[in-house]
């Protein structure tokens, strides 16, 4: 098996150290480190995903090959930099105002980031401001999650607030969320929805034109 | 006098019981387990399933002792006889006497835990003991599952992640709706909330929506009629509730 390969089979089985060992390891054999992204561990992430969509795994293998995708990640990301590569986009994420869960955005977030994206993970109860904030230094996807119907409406605040703020062209704006539909969606003029972690990314890229 | 029959989450058991004790009507108490809105369809299901059971003059109006309950009771249909829901978003605010009571707590601390006799003394899924959190207590047979299937380190970190949610709240609430002996629980809500460093209170429930459900007062700004051929919809945008024609 090559290198690679080891380091996409640590990736999907959630081994965090043995993946960290394999990167820096790669690296040292002089192998391209977008290639150790793409082939490594963007590849086994989208397994990983397929692998939840067909049932044969659940939220927690997601996580921690999420952690061992992460972990690697972190290894790359300042040789990615050196070499001028660019992420897939930039997303900013976040549970929205009132709501304290986390979970789901969570993974999320992690699938995104290994999938490529640059992600700013806001974490819980984040207000309109907060994500337009970051919005202004140049995410162009807007990410929001609920987990209850009562601060699902956040969501419609949050829209009107980047057209206040004139952003809402050059944003794309995805939810999720347990209560969260297809319909609401559209009812609040959100350009997308996922119904899982897995699914995000796909609308992610989709949004993107990638 | 009417009869209803009131389709009953077991959260709100010993309440619903009291006051169906008391009221003027009829009132044929039917209960399902709680934690069904975990997942949303299973409780909306069970629910159609109850509705559809009745049989047309069996009784004269259905009533869901429920809430929105994560948009379980989105599209539940009447069928030959109406349907009452109040219009509140979980069990809590109907163990708060009303909607805009539960929306000022929200408002002033959304991270906090309730705890209720019902609630507690019912509760078959030892991952889940408290209202409105689902299997997120992490127990001893889960962790050992995990360092079995994943090892010791990944098992730690999904302990620390599923754990987070805790590190959000700041306040746990006992409700006290005055009936039964709820010292035993009340302890327990006491002890969990020394154990996670959270504010301890007790608030005084209210049988007011209850006692509004049961006794056949429904103000159109607190309670949804669905008439037959109707069904329970979201509004638009602000995640409140309406009715429209069933297809």
């Amino acid at each position: 098996m090559s290198i690679i390969q080891e380091i996409r089979t640590s990736v999907i089985n959630g081994q965090a150290k043995e993946t960290a060992a394999k990167v820096q390891q790669a690296i040292n054999e002089g192998i391209n480190p977008d290639v150790v992204l793409r082939e490594g561990l963007i590849d086994a992430m989208r397994e990983v995903g397929r692998m939840f969509e067909e049932g044969e795994y659940f939220v927690p293998e997601m996580l921690i090959a999420a952690r061992a995708m992460k972990g690697a990640l972190a290894i790359l990301k300042p040789l990615l930099v050196d070499q001028g590569i660019e992420p897939m986009g930039k997303v900013v994420i976040g549970t929205v105002k009132g709501d304290l869960h986390d979970i789901g955005k969570s993974l999320v977030a992690m699938m995104l980031e290994g999938a490529g994206f640059e992600v700013v993970d806001l974490g819980t109860d984040v207000t309109a401001e907060k994500f337009i904030e970051v919005l202004k230094q140049g995410a162009t996807v807007l990410a929001m999650s609920a987990l209850l119907t009562t601060t699902m409406p956040q969501m419609k605040v949050t829209i009107e607030a980047i057209k206040q703020a004139g952003l809402r062209e050059q944003t794309h704006v995805m939810i999720g969320g347990a209560p969260v539909t297809q319909a609401y969606a559209d009812e609040i003029g959100a350009d997308g929805y996922a119904p899982d972690a897995s699914a995000a990314v796909r609308k992610a890229q989709e949004l993107l034109g990638k | 006098m009417s009869h209803y029959i009131a389709l009953t989450c077991e959260a709100l058991a010993r309440s619903i019981y009291a006051s169906a004790a008391d009221s003027p009507h009829v009132i044929s108490v039917r209960l399902y387990r709680q934690g069904l809105h975990n997942t949303p369809k299973n409780l909306r299901a069970t629910l159609q399933e109850a509705i559809d059971a009745i049989q047309p003059g069996e009784c004269d109006a259905i009533l869901l002792a429920y809430g929105i309950c994560g948009t379980s009771t989105i599209g539940l249909t009447a069928r030959h006889t109406p349907l009452v829901l109040p219009r509140t978003h979980d069990c809590i605010a109907i163990y708060l006497g009303s909607h805009q009571r539960y929306q000022e707590e929200f408002d002033a601390q959304p991270g906090t835990y309730w705890y209720s006799l019902d609630f507690v003394e019912r509760n078959n899924d030892q991952n889940s003991v408290a209202l409105g959190t689902a299997n997120l207590e992490m127990t001893e047979t889960v962790y050992q599952d995990y360092v079995e299937k994943y090892g010791q380190d990944n098992a730690d970190y999904l302990m620390e992640v599923m754990g987070e949610w805790g590190k959000h709240y700041s306040r746990a609430v006992f409700i006290d709706m005055g009936v039964g002996d709820s010292s035993a629980v009340e302890n327990f809500a006491q002890q969990q909330a020394a154990r996670r460093g959270w504010n301890y209170e007790r608030k005084q429930g209210s049988r007011r929506m209850i006692d509004m459900l049961l006794n056949g007062q429904w103000p159109a700004e607190e309670f949804l009629v669905i008439n037959p051929g109707q069904r329970i919809a979201m509004s638009p945008g602000d995640g409140q509730i309406q009715t429209e024609a069933a297809e």
